[in-house]
């Protein structure tokens, strides 16, 4: 019994971390994700090579991303207790240290001195930041630092912000290959198919680098929907690293470990407050915490880009998504474009990946123009709806799962699309009209009217967010403009929301839909223009400057309102 | 339009739309009556008068606060520098520096790092200068709340001068947190001899700060001093900040923690410790955690329901709808307000009959059935307001306004322009309340 569990144990510990020369066999970020969110285990398994490395010399290099959060998480501490833990096993490993961002990011050479190594990184984290960096850079210059080391190569890449900004993924790949190093990465989680920096094009990337992110190869989720006003992907947790990390692990036989922050409270939405809360922290939903057995099948493939793009292509669910895609642009009811293009097996990046959604919202209070354009709208997401739901029972079965759930999100989205316009339409033709007094309507106690102040000027319609984190029933209780279409709509959402959940809970996926929500429409105001303050230049405008530093996403990934994951 | 004044236009309308909630009540007061009622002994209206400051910040009040407040008890204080730091950061700076002179430690603290934060070397020294004479505990420990972050060398070595041997914990508490939040490096080295301390409160602060601070080998003084039968809850509450939101706490720690949810300690005690145990998931603490579901005090069931929650495998649904039928009303409402917020609303008619026919937990009823916001709770609301018991009807008019907010996006309501008033007896609130139903009867079946 005892040996049995020893061959249990060895084989667990084998399937953790490969015995491999570099080159990996993982074929999706599942296989080279290790489970679990703890550094100092990760730290155990890398500093700890008894079980890979043949006795012998090896050269460890640390590069080390310098971000406020790595020291948040208290790494180098960890960092020297684990050294320490490990002093015995490290006998005949030296260590260099990089510092990713610097001009010479070599921070420390080849050495066996321990406490040298935890100095380095100490040091390497002084005054550290969260600030965009090209990663890939500072592991090529790695490679190099490793070169014509005696013995084993491995690097450790310990990054929690960065991994998004490619310069050259497959050339970085390349290196380590030639150089015969075994890459591990430690990360935070990414987005599912993160589409941040498709829709948020105006934010630079550092130069020389395009930002990619997300878990995926390339944003395979259509993103931008109208009267969404996030991209449900982009707030849920993948599960997986950035890409074109896990395929640097992936590719050399390392693994990727991440890293979460404490547990935070849940938020339903990322914008503005839950109506059917009562109170911060009061919302516990199931289904957030990932099932490994669901979301690995879920897994993007960790294969060169190029090759994803050519699978992608062929995959008969993924064309679906492909082509319902394209109609959404057309018809303006995603503000995206596909982000992948071509034919047979020429697939490649799109050169545009933005479009420009239909402007339901005209100026001003232009009700009648808002229901007509509703109308429109509503009549193509119909259309595309219905082509959609024909082309998925036609899908043959050698579809991947993955690409067959973002069809099905795609599907599911326009369930949602659906009830947002017919709910749009009929708000413009009656309830609009009803608030800003254009309509007359008896009130009886307790209701009040609903403009405030009789000086007060409406400037046009806005609209706000109702998530759907406790899924579509409470909804349906709801008094929504729309009479029985909208109702129906509400009924129809429900038995596919609840379908998918069925089948995409305890997945990315899941969580996804539960971020996307239904809209609620407002007379917006005319505010009044606050003068800023003179700036010493003489000038009215504040000076401005690109920040290098990070912007703050809600959302997953361990974050305010991210599920706590199990990894692959 | 430049974009800046696109800016303002879009926050304004949004926040149009996202504020579109029915007013409940506000003060109908002047600053300078809002200021003066802010200072007052009335806790309830000096509430009132702080939110209306907060949502208004009327510039009137600014030079009326810049005055007032310093002379104020303390607890108002902390509502007068809140309001304070709202305005615009170049008219508040006249309020500081004008508060370094006062008589209260407070404001003069609050003063110096606001001051100190903005670069001011005035604000630095008033902040030395009071840090080196007796502070009370409780202006201590709030005052250091606003030097978060601040890592002025001269500040820092000012509050860790507060780190001795004698400090009393609800002073060493605070300071140590901050200490632990500014990393200063030099605290380690003050703080490690009050280990050997024979007070366990000491202790633990102690061993809490050098754990929290890097030394993981403190884990074990941490352990004994949590497991140690002469820790106090406010002893542990005061080390709470340098447990949470940092890195997991180690295994003896969890189970020193485990020891006190198992050593039946109070209530409030348990559920401070409770939350612990579930942020880091662990599985041990799961056969204790599931005996306390249905604990006579909800805030435990609802920790150990949260802790559970967050434990795989730790809870099922099952467990809990097994209350529902339970013979404890209060329980029973309990549990439906756990399955309710984990999306579940099969104890939805548990809750109305506690409300209709309880005899001690209708108060809780109407709270958790408003929070259901679903149209089958609007009627047993309704009849609820005419409860004779008034914290019932209290609930109830929370709920039910909580409730018709929810169900009725495109409704601006008031459940007070019917003239009801839960204070007000039963017979004085019929005719309101007959208001409310009527305007039920046709709002509910209408389009929106």
């Amino acid at each position: 019994m005892r040996v049995r569990a020893l061959v249990v144990v060895l084989l667990a510990w084998l399937g953790a971390v490969r015995p491999a020369v570099a080159g990996g066999d993982a074929t999706t970020a599942a296989d080279a994700t290790e489970s679990g969110r703890r550094i100092g285990r990760a730290l155990d398994l890398v500093l700890d090579a008894s079980m890979r490395v043949a006795t012998g010399p090896r050269t460890l290099a640390l590069v080390v991303d310098p971000s406020a959060s790595l020291v948040a998480a208290g790494f180098p501490d960890r960092f020297e207790a684990a050294l320490d833990h490990h002093a015995e096993k490290l006998a005949t490993t030296e260590f260099v240290v990089l510092r990713v961002g610097g001009k010479d990011p070599v921070v420390l050479g080849p050495t066996s001195d321990r406490a040298a190594a935890a100095r380095a990184v100490r040091t390497a984290l002084t005054a550290a930041r969260n600030e965009t960096h090209n990663v890939y850079a500072d592991v090529r210059a790695a490679v190099q630092a490793l070169s014509g080391r005696p013995g084993a190569r491995e690097v450790l890449l310990v990054t929690l912000e960065n991994g998004d900004a490619e310069d050259d993924l497959e050339g970085t790949v390349r290196a380590l290959e030639r150089g015969k190093v075994r890459c591990f990465v430690l990360a935070r989680e990414a987005y599912l198919s993160d589409s941040y920096w498709h829709s948020h094009p105006r934010t630079t990337a550092p130069r020389g680098t395009t930002f990619t992110g997300g878990d995926a190869a390339f944003a395979e989720v259509p993103w931008g929907f109208v009267l969404q006003r996030g991209n449900p992907n982009e707030e849920a947790s993948s599960g997986f690293g950035p890409f074109g990390l896990t395929r640097l692990a992936a590719a050399t036989g390392g693994r990727v470990f991440l890293h979460d922050d404490p547990a935070s409270s849940h938020r339903c939405t990322a914008n503005g407050v839950c109506r059917f809360c009562a109170g911060t922290d009061d919302h516990a939903p199931a289904g957030e915490g990932y099932l490994a057995a669901r979301t690995k099948p879920l897994a993007p493939s960790v294969a060169a880009r190029d090759d994803v793009y050519v699978t992608a292509g062929r995959d008969p669910a993924y064309r679906v998504v492909l082509a319902t895609w394209k109609k959404l642009a057309d018809a303006g009811l995603v503000r995206s474009r596909p982000s992948i293009e071509g034919a047979g097996a020429a697939w490649k990046a799109a050169r545009v990946t933005t479009g420009a959604a239909a402007p339901l919202l005209a100026a001003g209070l232009a009700f009648t123009t808002g229901a007509t354009r509703a109308s429109k709208a509503l009549e193509a997401c119909e259309r595309i709806r219905a082509e959609l739901e024909a082309d998925l029972v036609k899908t043959t079965d050698d579809a991947s799962p993955r690409a067959r759930a973002i069809a099905e999100y795609v599907r599911l989205m326009l369930y949602v699309t659906r009830a947002n316009l017919i709910q749009f339409g009929a708000w413009c033709q009656d309830t609009g009209p009803t608030l800003v007094g254009k309509k007359p309507r008896e009130l009886l106690a307790p209701e009040l009217a609903w403009r405030s102040d009789p000086d007060l000027q409406y400037s046009g319609i806005a609209w706000s967010d109702l998530p759907l984190c406790h899924g579509v029933g409470p909804v349906l209780d709801l008094s929504l403009p729309g009479g029985a279409a909208m109702h129906r709509a509400l009924g129809d959402l429900d038995g596919v929301f609840k379908a998918y959940l069925a089948r995409y809970g305890g997945t990315p996926f899941g969580v996804a839909a539960r971020r996307a929500s239904i809209a609620l429409f407002f007379p917006g105001v005319v505010g009044k223009a606050v003068p800023l303050p003179r700036t010493p230049n003489g000038g009215s405008e504040p000076a401005t400057t690109t920040p290098a530093d990070r912007p703050t996403r809600d959302g997953g990934g361990g974050t305010s309102s991210g599920p706590t994951t199990s990894g692959g | 339009m430049n974009a800046v004044r696109r800016l303002a236009l879009l926050c304004l309308s949004v926040a149009a739309g996202l504020t579109a909630a029915p007013v409940v009540c506000g003060l109908d007061e002047d600053p300078a009556g809002l200021v003066r009622t802010l200072g007052g002994d009335d806790v309830q209206a000096r509430y009132d008068a702080y939110r209306v400051l907060l949502a208004q910040h009327p510039p009137e009040a600014l030079p009326l606060l810049a005055k007032a407040v310093p002379a104020m008890p303390l607890a108002a204080q902390t509502f007068g520098v809140s309001v304070v730091q709202g305005y615009p950061a170049a008219v508040t700076k006249a309020v500081y520096e004008r508060w370094l002179g006062a008589d209260g430690a407070y404001v003069r603290l609050v003063a110096g790092f606001q001051l100190a934060r903005a670069g001011e070397a005035k604000g630095v020294a008033a902040v030395v200068e009071t840090l080196g004479q007796p502070v009370a505990a409780d202006v201590l420990s709030l005052a250091l709340s606003h030097a978060y972050g601040l890592r002025d060398p001269a500040i820092v070595k000012a509050v860790r001068g507060l780190v001795t041997a004698d400090a009393p914990p609800a002073v060493l508490g605070p300071v140590l947190y901050h200490l632990q939040s500014v990393d200063d490096r030099e605290a380690p080295r003050v703080v490690g001899p009050l280990l050997s301390s024979a007070a366990v409160a000491t202790r633990m602060l102690a061993a809490a700060f050098l754990w929290r601070t890097g030394d993981e080998a403190r884990a074990a003084e941490l352990a004994a001093a949590i497991a140690s039968p002469e820790l106090t809850y406010d002893t542990f509450v005061r080390a709470n900040g340098l447990l949470s939101n940092g890195p997991r706490l180690p295994e003896p720690v969890l189970a020193a923690l485990l020891g006190i949810v198992e050593g039946a300690r109070e209530g409030w005690f348990l559920s401070v410790v409770i939350e612990h145990l579930g942020r880091w998931g662990y599985a041990k603490a799961a056969p204790a955690l599931r005996k306390l579901l249905d604990d006579a005090q909800p805030a435990v069931g609802k920790a150990a329901f949260e802790a559970l929650s967050r434990i795989p495998g730790g809870l099922t649904a099952d467990a809990v709808r097994a209350i529902l039928t339970g013979a404890d009303e209060a329980r029973r409402v309990a549990a439906a307000d756990l399955l309710r917020r984990a999306d579940d609303r099969t104890g939805f008619d548990a809750v109305v009959g506690v409300l209709r026919t309880g005899t001690k937990a209708r108060a809780e009823a109407a709270r958790v059935l408003g929070a259901f916001r679903t149209r089958a709770g609007v009627e047993p609301l309704v009849d609820a307001l005419l409860d004779p018991d008034l914290s019932v009807r209290a609930a109830a008019e929370t709920g039910l306004e909580q409730t018709l907010y929810a169900l009725f996006p495109y409704r601006r309501l008031d459940v007070a322009t019917t003239g009801y008033r839960a204070a007000a007896t039963p017979e004085a609130n019929r005719a309101a309340v007959d208001r409310v139903r009527a305007w039920w009867v046709v709002a509910k079946d209408a389009d929106w």
